[in-house]
């Protein structure tokens, strides 16, 4: 992996670095940079998205905006921040995962019951409103967006890290409101489980990249037999899971 | 439209409920026809490694349910509510295909207790015939625990349920459940594995004084053989069974069990990808004549007369079916 830290060709990676400096606080997306030793399936990188991640730029965005992207980015990162424990929520291929499920048959709305009469009822009805996942997702970071503007002067990604975990509690506890959408109902019913979805389902889908969150938790994945292993292992770690099988490692 | 030759017997939906159906009657020699919406699941990614294991196709997004862009239920609270339709479900999973939920459902099989069909009478007989609020329609069901015992008995057999029998004909027994209604003998198959979970329950349970047991599950715990001669591998252990087909053929359900039998039989036929519309009923004569369904595949649209009109395609859809055909009075929550 090359250095990557001259992006002075990236006028928002500039501009996300004087604020940087002008705040004495790291943004989101200049975390960004880091964890690039899992970027495995990093292709050609050209100049001008020189500090994207790895496994952002080698994929590439199929419904994101490039606003979007970077509120994603931004969000993934701060909830899965580059530790000892995994690569930032960027490397781990969380936004990939979530660009990906928007694009496809799940953001269309796939089995999901889609025709009116649209009123809005009690929060015990569920989800009622007339927009597929993706129309969803894309309103409500708008709107999340906006709020930020409001409350911080700035839109979400370029919030210090501290500001945007802080921003996320209240948007998750109903603290930031709008006044037409539920946003507390948007992150926690519908861009919470993408996370959760992108840190655990199978790699396949873009995110968990190399295995990462399955190793974190000692899931092993796909073996076929455990029968024997249920026995002997009862109650004592189980070797397999320091190398989990995804569905890729069978196909 | 077309209408075909008569039947003796059709079963809408080719779920559980038609599987043991079937399998009665096409043993007594009847003629069977069942239509079923889905498809045969047993040879697709579903039912395969490695894309059985994939949680987020079969779990998260259901991808065994009914589809509820074609199909949902709507919701209200109480009678002054406006009722909405319900975009996507959470709480309990009908299935869709051969098999039906039964492909997809987690193996915990109970008994009923035995107080559960004469609970009405249990509770006058102890507290009295004015304990229970006159609008509360809690009845007898008309038949007792003693005698659906046999049909307990033999769907255990054919199930092959692993368990620990905790009263044998009244008489108690160790590590079994002390409250089950009596048996008349041990389950079919030993207990599951406890897990780690389980055992260290278990250990405190016991310290409490409470009796613990194995939950009886028809995920089988050995290779096991029915008394139709269908077999079942044995449990891996992998964790993938409620909202999945068990790729190794160790969970007991009408697709391992039921179909691949039923379908060597004589006088049996399914038809799939055919979505039932309606009963066609003679009101006069109340009696239900045909069913119309759709020939998903080609859009053709039949009428299949039969003798006997058997709806097994869930209580929710069975309830739709018969409302869209004009049959019986639907429900008013305001009268009593």
């Amino acid at each position: 992996m090359k250095d990557k830290t001259d992006h002075e060709d990236n006028p928002r990676r500039g501009f996300l670095k004087r604020v940087a400096v002008a705040t004495g606080s790291i943004p989101l997306a200049h975390g960004l940079v880091g964890g690039a030793a899992v970027g495995a399936v990093a292709g050609p990188v050209d100049a001008a998205a020189a500090t994207r991640s790895p496994i952002a730029e080698a994929a590439g965005y199929t419904s994101l905006s490039p606003e979007e992207a970077a509120f994603t980015e931004a969000m993934v990162n701060v909830m899965c921040p580059a530790d000892s424990f995994t690569p930032s929520g960027v490397d781990c291929g969380l936004a990939i995962y979530i660009d990906r499920q928007l694009a496809g048959s799940f953001g269309k709305g796939a089995k999901r019951y889609l025709r009116g009469p649209w009123t809005q009822g009690k929060p015990q009805h569920g989800y009622q409103l007339p927009l597929t996942p993706e129309q969803y997702f894309k309103a409500g970071l708008g709107r999340v967006n906006q709020a930020s503007l409001l409350r911080n002067g700035r839109s979400f990604d370029q919030l210090t890290p501290a500001q945007a975990n802080a921003f996320l509690i209240d948007l998750s506890s109903g603290k930031v409101v709008d006044a037409e959408l539920d946003l507390g109902a948007w992150f926690n019913q519908l861009v919470y489980p993408l996370f959760e979805q992108a840190c655990f389902a199978d790699p396949i889908y873009g995110g968990n990249h190399d295995k990462v969150f399955w190793k974190a938790i000692g899931y092993p994945g796909l073996p076929a037999t455990n029968t024997v292993n249920m026995v002997q292992f009862r109650g004592k770690p189980f070797p397999g899971a320091r190398n989990p099988k995804s569905i890729a490692d069978f196909s | 439209m077309k209408t075909l030759q008569r039947r003796t017997v059709v079963i809408v939906g080719g779920g559980l409920t038609a599987g043991l159906i079937s399998r009665q009657l096409t043993d007594k020699g009847i003629d069977v026809v069942l239509l079923e919406r889905g498809v045969d699941h047993s040879n697709g990614a579903e039912a395969r490694l490695p894309s059985q294991r994939d949680e987020l196709r079969w779990d998260v997004y259901q991808g065994l349910a009914q589809d509820w862009s074609v199909q949902t239920y709507s919701l209200r609270h109480s009678s002054g509510e406006t009722a909405l339709p319900i975009r996507w479900m959470e709480s309990f999973l009908p299935g869709k295909g051969l098999g039906g939920a039964a492909n997809h459902w987690n193996g915990h099989t109970w008994r009923w207790a035995e107080y559960d069909p004469t609970l009405r009478s249990r509770y006058e007989s102890r507290y009295g015939k004015k304990a229970i609020p006159v609008d509360m329609p809690i009845q007898d069901w008309g038949v007792t625990y003693e005698e659906m015992e046999p049909y307990h008995h033999l769907f255990e057999k054919l199930f092959g349920i692993s368990g620990r029998a905790g009263n044998i004909k009244n008489k108690l027994q160790q590590g079994g459940n002390p409250y089950e209604a009596p048996r008349r003998d041990e389950y079919a198959q030993k207990p599951l594995e406890p897990t780690e979970a389980g055992l260290v329950f278990q250990a405190v349970a016991h310290r409490l004084g409470y009796k613990p047991f194995p939950t009886p599950a028809a995920n089988s715990s050995g290779p096991y053989t029915n008394p139709d001669g269908q077999t079942l591998g044995q449990c891996q252990y992998c964790g993938h069974c409620e909202r999945f087909i068990c790729e190794a053929q160790a969970k007991a359900t009408p697709g391992v069990l039921l179909y691949p039998m039923l379908q060597q039989r004589k006088g049996f036929e399914t038809r799939l990808n055919s979505h039932v519309l309606d009963v066609r009923y003679d009101a006069s004569a109340k009696r239900a004549t045909a069913v119309h369904y759709v020939d998903l595949l080609t859009g053709q649209e039949y009428e299949q007369p039969a003798d006997v009109i058997v709806l097994a395609a869930f209580t929710m859809s069975n309830t739709k079916l018969l409302l869209t055909s004009g049959i019986g009075k639907p429900y008013e929550p305001l009268t009593k």
